[in-house]
């Protein structure tokens, strides 16, 4: 029976109008984020530059220091001040006075007065490519980094929550392209480590993770209104069939329904990879099957089973609301760690590069143990969406109808 | 295992409203007819025996199976809701495949009883019909087959002929009775005509007690000789309406001829008439249970 059913309810998925909006979203979401994905080839010596190789890990007091002092003056010289206070860019206007104090800050921190600045900006990227290295700026002499901090620390009062003038911000916005030795590490792991096609992968993963995080609840509030709205609960539950039965296959066949699209647009980088067709590099052919099933699988299991307990339990779509507000915590603590390494308990791991292997690597039990957390999670809630389906079935828990009424309004019996 | 339900001392409250107040039925094979205004407690009665509620106390076996045994009792029983509906989209094969397998029909089972009985509720050139498309008849008609597709010992229908045109009711009674034939169809209703026309055992049910139990003739017999018609002028209408309980009016012009009860002789004019279910049960609910006829 349960097979039967679980074949049944992926017949009632793919004929629902919203689950190929779902499949429309991942499509379109891919081919913006990934479409034209390009496949790195191996740094030469002497190159203009290793922007695509990675960044530098091995950041100094002297590397936030010099990229935090130039994120400052560029936007002073810009006038364009922007925070993200709840994770959107928001665009700060600073009065005639706090532009002078800013002015002040910059002249204790490099020594540059406000006239000065076009010509030190210009100089700059006389040097350096402006596409693959944001501006630097050198420090006053014997500033010291307790110093740095103080002077940042009234910027960030003076721009607001969220900019990037708190020492956190300061510290994940250096982004110091590697060198040719650096570019030939990142990339020896990525062809030898990881396979090429597992770097590709993980990246395919943080992206559609994003939406992942959020979309499969559509579906499943849908699904699951679908009874009541077409008034089927009393048939279904007066059913033979066991509620593990009825929920088991229903969850089954949403979860296996919500990867079937993942699992085929997965398999796109590995054949980008093979396409590359770069010389000496022993491919992983099964990346794409291992990353779906270990990183994206328990991401959607977890958000149908959200979707599902919600639903069952308050009989309205109650589940996107709490999903949106999960999924949307989620998404702006995962900014902290998007280059990936560090994943904590965060519904969507973030790895947003195909390099970073190391990072992978010493970030991979907390990565596995949050996987298998949400897994076991998700199984959890479904038991406990069961319990509140048998419940239901003996008529308790339930909300409208002729028998809730009867709560109400004590005429209509 | 012999095909009858026993109830004893069952009581359903929602809060402090006691829906089923200390009912008693022992139903046997056939149709048997629930009777009972809006609001009476048939629809909680339905639910308690298709384990769709669980009752507060007393005892109900169905089959010799405690109702506290939702799996078997499910097995066993087949279920038409009041407000009967089915996924609009999926077509009426689909649906009743859909709900076989939740019954745990086999696909050979399936195969061979859903055309079986869709031909039966003469919904047979309908099967690749979405269910959205069918008439309010056919949907009661399909409403039926799924309650019958597991071949149950007990149907237990809920108000399955409000909305329908006449017709189409009396077909659908009469399938009711065909169905009967082999098994146990409790049939709830507030009509009566449904009743009547179909049941050879009924109850009344009013505010969660149970009036009267027994057959349509021993109903008929608690009115025998107490309903009279007469043809009254409009003026005296409100009079009549004040002693007496009115089962029913027509009026002609200036005139009214006018059904009702009376325990003698009510004035000159009044002629005796032959009872019928509708002027036992008028007479029951005006008692409003108070002596329960059993």
């Amino acid at each position: 029976m349960f097979l039967t059913l679980f074949r049944k309810e992926c017949a009632q998925t793919v004929k629902s109008l919203i689950y190929w909006l779902y499949v429309i979203c991942l499509v379109v979401f891919f081919n913006t984020q990934l479409g034209s994905q390009y496949i790195l080839t191996p740094p030469q010596e002497g190159q203009d530059s290793y922007y695509d190789y990675g960044f530098k890990t091995d950041i100094t007091e002297q590397d936030i220091m010099e990229t935090g002092a130039g994120t400052l003056v560029w936007a002073y010289y810009y006038d364009n001040y922007v925070t993200y206070p709840v994770g959107y860019a928001k665009n700060v206007t600073l009065s005639e006075e706090e532009k002078d104090e800013i002015a002040d800050i910059i002249y204790e921190l490099t020594g540059l007065k406000p006239d000065e600045i076009e010509a030190d900006i210009a100089a700059y990227f006389e040097e350096h490519d402006i596409e693959a290295s944001p501006y630097e700026v050198k420090l006053r002499d014997g500033l010291t980094y307790d110093e740095f901090l103080k002077y940042m620390d009234r910027a960030a009062e003076i721009v607001g929550p969220g900019s990037d003038y708190t020492e956190e911000k300061l510290k994940a916005n250096v982004r110091i392209p590697v060198d040719y030795e650096g570019a030939k590490s990142n990339y020896s792991d990525l062809t030898e480590k990881d396979g090429l096609t597992g770097g590709y992968t993980r990246l395919f993963c943080d992206y559609m993770g994003v939406i992942l995080g959020i979309l499969p609840v559509f579906v499943t509030a849908t699904r699951m209104l679908r009874d009541k709205r077409s008034r089927m609960q009393d048939l279904i539950y007066a059913r033979r069939a066991s509620s593990c039965t009825v929920m088991g296959s229903r969850y089954l066949a949403l979860v296996c329904m919500h990867m079937l699209p993942v699992l085929i647009l997965s398999f796109l980088p590995t054949v980008n990879c093979i396409k590359a067709g770069i010389e000496g590099v022993n491919l992983d052919y099964l990346a794409w099957l291992k990353y779906d099933m270990g990183w994206l699988l328990p991401m959607v299991m977890a958000v149908i089973a959200v979707g599902m307990l919600c639903t069952e339990l308050t009989e309205t779509a109650l589940a996107v609301l709490v999903q949106t507000v999960w999924w949307f915590v989620s998404l702006m603590t995962g900014v902290v760690g998007i280059k990936g390494g560090s994943y904590g308990w965060n519904l969507m791991p973030r790895h947003n590069t195909e390099l970073n292997y190391a990072g992978f690597a010493d970030g991979f039990r907390q990565l596995a143990a949050n996987r298998i957390f949400y897994a076991v999670l998700s199984l959890a809630l479904l038991a406990l969406t069961i319990l509140i389906y048998e419940r239901k079935r003996k008529g308790h828990l339930r909300r409208r109808g002729k028998i809730s009424g009867n709560h109400k309004n004590s005429v209509k019996v | 295992m012999k095909t009858e339900i026993v109830i004893k001392g069952l009581n359903k409250s929602y809060g402090k409203k006691r829906a089923l107040k200390n009912v008693d039925l022992r139903i046997e094979k056939g149709m048997f007819g629930l009777l009972g205004r809006n609001g009476a407690g048939k629809t909680t009665l339905m639910k308690v025996l298709s384990t769709l509620l669980e009752k507060d106390s007393g005892k109900v076996k169905v089959c010799g199976i405690p109702v506290e045994h939702a799996s078997d009792i499910r097995k066993i029983t087949g279920y038409l809701p009041q407000e009967f509906s089915m996924y609009p989209n999926m077509k009426v094969y689909e649906a009743m495949d859909y709900l076989g397998v939740l019954s745990g029909l086999t696909k050979e089972q399936r195969r061979e009883r859903i055309p079986m009985l869709l031909k039966r509720v003469n919904l047979y050139d309908n099967a690749g019909t979405k269910v959205r498309a069918l008439s309010g008849g056919m949907k009661r008609r399909l409403g039926i087959a799924q309650a019958i597709l597991h071949d149950p010992k007990v149907l237990i229908v809920d108000e399955p002929t409000a909305g329908l045109d006449p017709e189409e009711r009396v077909r659908f009674r009469n399938l009711l009775s065909e169905i009967a034939e082999d098994r146990i169809v409790i049939l709830s209703t507030h009509i009566v005509g449904d009743v009547e026309a179909t049941c050879e055992e009924i109850s009344v049910i009013d505010e969660g007690k149970i009036l009267f139990r027994g057959t349509v003739e021993k109903l008929l017999s608690l009115v025998d000789g107490r309903v009279y018609r007469a043809e009254v002028s409009r003026k005296e209408l409100d009079r009549i309406r004040s002693s007496y309980n009115v089962t029913s009016m027509i009026t002609l012009g200036n005139n009214v001829k006018v059904r009702f009860l009376a325990d003698t002789q009510p004035f000159p004019g009044a002629r005796h008439c032959d009872a019928g279910v509708e002027d036992a049960y008028m007479y029951l609910m005006q008692g409003e249970g108070e002596n329960p006829c059993f």
